[in-house]
């Protein structure tokens, strides 16, 4: 998964994951804030398509919130004390919205195979009667 | 596609710079989050690397890496960050020490995959009559979070340091339950 890495931004679409502090994990300092600031700091340069929020871990720990934004402009220097922004590939991305592959049961390889082999069936008659005229 | 692991491992920079004489700079944010939802044994590599520094009188870059783990109903965070006025007292999980030349210096890097946990026993002689290691090279966790603190002493104007940090986790041995059901989220088929 690509990163960037270097200021400024280039346009583009971006993910990152930002950390809040909670009574668990208090001493740091509040992701989001700093975030928030550099957006407000770019306004019109940057844009937050998404954002999605986690509850704090049961065993404890900061908050976690994916935040999903687009460079548009040359924005002012990214806080990469944050962590380094991922670089997006779909618009539609989310933190949660991943689609499993899915690989097909035994059972539903050998009906593929049955259906197969019943379609090569018809197309080997087909060949015949076309042989017979 | 964001992998289910993306958060086992993360990177951050870490940039002071001063405008003024004499500046204490301190840093510290998240790197990394697991909610892994059963136990397992991670290892880890901790890495920092000084990308560049400019100092007009030597400086120690003080990096430290601070781990919470937790499995069923016990958590505890191994480090806190500056949480004493005297840094030395504060035992973080990791730390690293970067001595900083006068003039312009970096491409620096120290890692490591294990780490020595504090002294057993503080009435014990020194050195122990009995060596007593202490090396940890994997955490048991269902949950784990790494955190990091930087600190760096600059003292004119001009002086500045830039530096990389990160952590990489995974467990020692990785067969995802979701795989039972033919399920592979984070894409692990194909692989080369």
């Amino acid at each position: 998964m690509a990163v960037a890495k270097t200021n400024p931004l280039p346009n583009g679409l971006y993910w990152i994951d930002l950390f809040s502090p909670t009574s668990s994990a208090p001493n740091m300092k509040d992701g989001a804030i700093v975030f928030t600031s550099w957006t407000k700091a770019n306004a019109g340069r940057v844009k937050v398509r998404r954002t999605e929020t986690f509850p704090e871990p049961l065993l404890g720990g900061p908050i976690r919130t994916w935040v999903q934004f687009e460079v548009i402009g040359p924005p002012g220097a990214f806080p990469f004390g944050l962590g380094y922004p991922s670089i997006s590939t779909d618009p539609n991305e989310s933190a949660t919205s991943a689609e499993p592959v899915v690989i097909p049961e035994f059972g539903d390889w050998l009906q593929g195979i049955a259906g197969n082999l019943e379609g090569l069936a018809i197309l080997f008659v087909l060949w015949e009667l076309s042989k017979k005229r | 596609m964001i992998h289910p692991w993306h958060m086992w491992g993360g990177a951050a920079q870490v940039t002071a710079s001063t405008s003024s004489a004499g500046l204490n700079y301190r840093t510290q944010g998240q790197l990394a989050r697991i909610e892994y939802k059963r136990p397992e044994s991670w290892r880890f590599l901790f890495y920092a690397k000084v990308l560049r520094s400019q100092t007009s009188n030597p400086a120690i870059l003080d990096v430290q890496f601070f781990v919470i783990p937790g499995v069923g109903r016990a958590s505890t965070q191994l480090g806190t960050p500056f949480d004493s006025t005297v840094l030395n007292l504060n035992i973080p999980f990791e730390r690293f020490r970067f001595l900083l030349p006068i003039g312009t210096g970096g491409a620096v890097t120290k890692w490591s995959t294990s780490v020595n946990g504090p002294v057993r026993d503080d009435t014990a002689v020194v050195p122990p009559v009995v060596p007593t290691p202490n090396v940890v090279d994997s955490i048991p966790a269902q949950d784990l979070q790494v955190s990091y603190a930087a600190q760096v002493q600059l003292t004119l104007p001009g002086d500045e340091v830039q530096a990389e940090l990160g952590v990489l986790l995974a467990p020692w041995h990785h067969a995802r339950p979701d795989w039972q059901a033919h399920k592979f989220v984070g894409e692990e088929l194909g692989g080369k």
